[in-house]
């Protein structure tokens, strides 16, 4: 086996700054991406709990065909496919000194509408899982059922969907790597590029991996504290500081405690 | 707006009537519920609804303020039509829901189950829908909240949430919530059903305090008898989704008329 160990801690601790802008364009991407899905979810999840029937049927068939292909044939429909049916030529544009390419619009764009189908789904099943008693009481005070959702049943189905919503951001953060196919210069294409000017295949992706392993732990105990934070306005327990720390940690390595003690 | 003027100026035969519900049919799950129930409360009474499980109280009581829909007959409370509306031609049709949603201002429920908003405090459960649905200022539907939360004994509860609350507890704040609208007309759905005994009794001193006060109708569907007896101004008694008979608490309790409401008493006593 040959492992140079050297080159190994210097690109974990002393990346380029070409891997440190494809880090850079990951956790943009990603960002950008999971806001305008939550945006486009919560919309899709409106339509399809809607009385008129036309905006159901378009939520479905959009969560449908979205939920039912792959990413990266997608990715590849909006940003080559439309390119060469002359339909539609994602370029690149200059906004506020900065300069976003045309992939990466491509990116963005292909990885709301991928998100977007599943984060519907989430939001749908957060709201329709708030008891109905929740709404009957807004109507006896009074509230049209716009209302009864805005200000009764969402903040509350909000505290349903962090959970699922995180992972869903997890995976998100992963899928960008799928992006290298249209040559959006993220973390992945930056390794392929390093690997194939290095042939330090296994240590530099070994590299990767860790780098992608630290962004979804960050994530992991920011949404740790995005549901202690949902929990305080439910008036449910915080614990205190230890317990988090061995909450985190049986959460990251052991699973789920609660179901061991049921079932034990 | 003109619809809702065309509503308000049904003829009021009595003025002293705020519930006039007439041939009240209901039918849920391919059941008939309500079986053309005629139902009637006077400003100030405070009704008590008897029956064994399945009368349909709840049911009646639920198309009082809307909840449930009309498969014949009709509601109007304080001479304004329930969820429906007449049009010029006569036809029935049902109400816009703006109109329900401005009707059910002067109606206040209670659930069984409380259904306290989970995600605000005690305090904001009470000011919540003075504030947003009769725009109220933010200050004074407070202070009055604060004034309800007393009024309840649960002045130091006020920034609890509901899950840090007993049962009783929680349907004390439902009360104060409800009673934040100013309505004229007080609906309880067995509101001591969900709770364990020993707090029932906060609950219904509440109640009969609320009573005692002869500023609002009330109709309540319970199995406290004792309740009944001593709070009730009259008493009706349902059974297979037809109201049996009504009287006062002394004419019901003590001498019955009807078989269905003998039968029922000697379960329940």
């Amino acid at each position: 086996m040959t492992f140079d160990s050297q080159f190994f801690w210097n690109s974990l601790f002393h990346p380029s700054s070409a891997f440190l802008g494809g880090l850079g364009l990951t956790i943009f991407i990603s960002i950008a991406a999971m806001f305008f899905a939550l945006v486009v979810g919560l919309l899709i999840a409106l339509m399809r709990l809607s009385r008129f029937a036309p905006l159901r049927v378009l939520a479905a068939l959009y969560v449908w065909v979205l939920r039912g292909t792959p990413l990266l044939v997608v990715l590849v429909i909006i940003y080559l496919g439309l390119a060469a049916a002359n339909i539609y030529r994602f370029t690149d544009i200059h906004l506020l000194g900065i300069s976003l390419s045309g992939a990466v619009q491509a990116a963005i764009v292909g990885l709301t509408l991928n998100e977007s189908a599943n984060i519907s789904e989430i939001m749908r099943a957060a709201i329709v899982a708030v008891p109905s008693g929740q709404l009957e009481a807004a109507a006896t005070q009074g509230m049209i059922r716009r209302n009864a959702m805005r200000w009764i049943v969402i903040p509350q189905a909000i505290r349903t969907m962090i959970p699922p919503l995180g992972n869903q951001f997890n995976s998100l953060m992963k899928n960008t790597s799928l992006l290298s196919i249209i040559g959006v210069s993220e973390m992945f294409l930056i390794t392929q590029s390093i690997s194939s000017a290095t042939f330090r295949t296994f240590e530099i992706f070994i590299v990767t991996a860790i780098y992608y392993l630290a962004l979804t732990t960050v994530w992991t105990v920011l949404q740790d504290e995005l549901e202690r934070y949902f929990n305080r306005r439910l008036g449910l327990d915080s614990p205190g500081v230890v317990e988090r720390l061995e909450d985190g940690f049986t959460r990251l390595f052991i699973g789920n405690r609660k179901s061991e003690e049921v079932f034990s | 707006m003109m619809r809702e003027a065309a509503v308000l100026n049904i003829p009021q035969e009595n003025a002293d009537r705020v519930v006039h519900a007439t041939g009240v049919k209901k039918v849920l799950g391919g059941k008939l519920i309500l079986r053309g129930v005629d139902f009637d409360v006077n400003r100030g009474e405070v009704v008590v609804l008897l029956g064994p499980s399945g009368a349909g109280k709840t049911t009646l009581l639920r198309t009082l303020n809307g909840l449930e829909s009309l498969d014949g007959g009709q509601v109007t409370i304080s001479g304004q039509r329930i969820g429906y509306i007449e049009t010029a031609h006569g036809a029935v049709r049902r109400a816009p829901e703006r109109v329900l949603a401005r009707q059910r201002r002067d109606i206040g429920f209670v659930f069984q189950h409380f259904n306290l908003y989970p995600h605000m405090t005690a305090l904001e459960n009470i000011w919540h829908a003075p504030v947003r649905v009769l725009k109220k200022p933010k200050s004074e539907a407070v202070e009055e909240a604060r004034a309800l939360l007393t009024r309840v004994g649960l002045a130091d509860r006020a920034d609890a949430h509901p899950s840090g609350l007993s049962g009783g507890q929680q349907q004390r704040v439902a009360i104060a919530r409800a009673l934040a609208m100013h309505p004229k007309l007080m609906l309880f759905d067995e509101p001591t059903s969900a709770l364990d005994p020993e707090m029932t009794g906060e609950v219904l001193r509440v109640m009969r305090d609320l009573a005692a006060g002869g500023q609002i109708t009330m109709i309540v569907v319970t199995h406290e008898i004792s309740f009944a007896r001593q709070v009730a101004s009259r008493l009706v008694v349902m059974a297979d989704g037809q109201v049996v008979e009504t009287g006062t608490p002394h004419e019901i309790l003590d001498h019955p008329s009807t078989s269905r409401t003998q039968e029922f008493l000697a379960k329940v006593a």
